[in-house]
This record gives C-alpha cells, sequence and structure tokens, in this order.
C-alpha cells in the first residue's frame, strides 16, 4: 500500500465518521464531507510538495 | 430491549436513556434512585461505547451509525497493524503517556492486540509512521465517538 493509497483511505474513513457525527442538516451534509475530504487530501498533497523545496 | 448483559440493578432506566427522557420531576420526589439509575445506565453506555466501537449508537438505537463508527474505527486499527504500527504501552514521559492514551482509546481492540502481540511494530517498516497515525487517530476518533453518546444518551443531540 503507498502512500497515497494511506493517504486516501485514511482521509475517507475520518470524513465519514467527522460527517456522521457532524450537527449539520441532511441535506448539507454530503457538501460537508466532501469539503473535508477535499482539506484533507489536497491540503496533504500542497503540503507535500511544499515541503520538497525545504533543504533538509 | 434492553441487553442482557446490563447488570440487573441498573436497567431500569435504560428505556429513558435510549428515548432521551430525562427523569421528571415527579420521578425524584423522595428519591434518588431513579436518577442515579439513569445516570447508571449512561455511563455504562460510554463504557460499552470506549469498549466496542459503535456499541453506544447501537444501544442508543442508532444502528446506521453504529455500523459506520465500527467499520470506520475497525478498518484504521486494521490498517495500522498492517503497516506495522505499534500499539504503545505506558511509558515515562508526556509522549509516552499521550501516545498510550491515542491508543488505550480504541478500547477492546488495543487490549486484544496486546494480549496477542499484534502492534509489536517495526520501526524499519515502510509504513511504520503511518500505521502509528491511523492507530492513534482510530483511538482518538473512538474517544469522540463516547462523548457523542454521552450528548446522545443526555438527550443534548439527535
Amino acid at each position: 500500500m503507498n502512500h497515497y493509497v494511506s493517504l486516501l483511505i485514511f482521509s475517507l474513513t475520518v470524513a465519514s465518521l467527522f460527517t456522521a457525527i457532524s450537527k449539520e442538516a441532511e441535506n448539507r451534509r454530503t457538501r460537508y464531507f466532501l469539503t473535508m475530504l477535499g482539506y484533507m487530501v489536497v491540503g496533504s498533497l500542497l503540503a507535500g510538495w511544499l515541503m520538497y523545496f525545504i533543504p533538509w | 430491549m434492553v441487553p442482557a448483559f446490563y447488570p440487573r440493578c441498573v436497567r431500569g432506566s435504560l428505556d429513558d436513556v435510549r428515548n432521551q427522557r430525562a427523569p421528571l420531576a415527579l420521578d425524584l420526589i423522595g428519591t434518588n434512585t431513579y436518577h442515579s439509575n439513569f445516570m447508571s445506565n449512561v455511563v455504562l453506555t460510554c463504557i460499552a461505547a470506549w469498549l466496542v466501537p459503535g456499541a453506544g449508537h447501537l444501544i442508543l438505537g442508532r444502528w446506521r451509525r453504529a455500523i459506520l463508527f465500527f467499520v470506520g474505527v475497525i478498518l484504521l486499527f486494521a490498517l495500522g497493524l498492517y503497516q506495522q504500527g505499534v500499539l504503545f504501552g505506558l511509558t515515562p514521559g508526556l509522549f509516552g503517556f499521550l501516545k498510550f492514551f491515542a491508543d488505550i482509546c480504541i478500547g477492546a481492540p488495543y487490549f486484544l492486540g496486546r494480549l496477542l502481540d499484534w502492534g509489536t511494530g517495526d520501526i524499519r517498516a515502510y509504513g511504520y509512521e503511518y500505521g502509528n497515525t491511523f492507530l492513534y487517530t482510530a483511538g482518538l476518533l473512538n474517544s469522540l465517538l463516547v462523548l457523542d453518546t454521552f450528548d446522545i444518551a443526555r438527550g443534548r443531540k439527535q
């Protein structure tokens, strides 16, 4: 299992559980889930690319 | 139905916990027994939620969420072990305690893993840090589920 698959599984699971315990209304939950998933996946990739330029 | 594993002495108000019925003033006149039973059942439900992920929600009748929580936490736990994560025991220092706390929050799977030597880990493994992160997250998510169970049982949340 490579790092990206781990990241995806982790993000999907955590976003699902957070959505289920959130107090969002039923019709807003899909958007909440996708937003949280996007933050985790895109944020991690962005942080990974930014760290590429750190020399140590 | 009241689960059979509950001791008879504290079963009394479980249906009220499930139905989110706070004790009525009438129930409390002249006795604290009703309230203490109600709180005992809330505490027992939280302990069940800690031991088995999703069990608290199952007891409270939220079976769909219970299945999702059980599958989610156990998936993170299993993948953490698969990637050579460690189930930490209590070690000296603040970080030692925090790692132990995060892991023990998983509940019964943690004790089972320690008993069967599942979480010995390998620091040289490719997924060692990922495995530990999965295990910490499984435990911390389960502690959130315990708090969620408590809120539902007290009637603060649906």
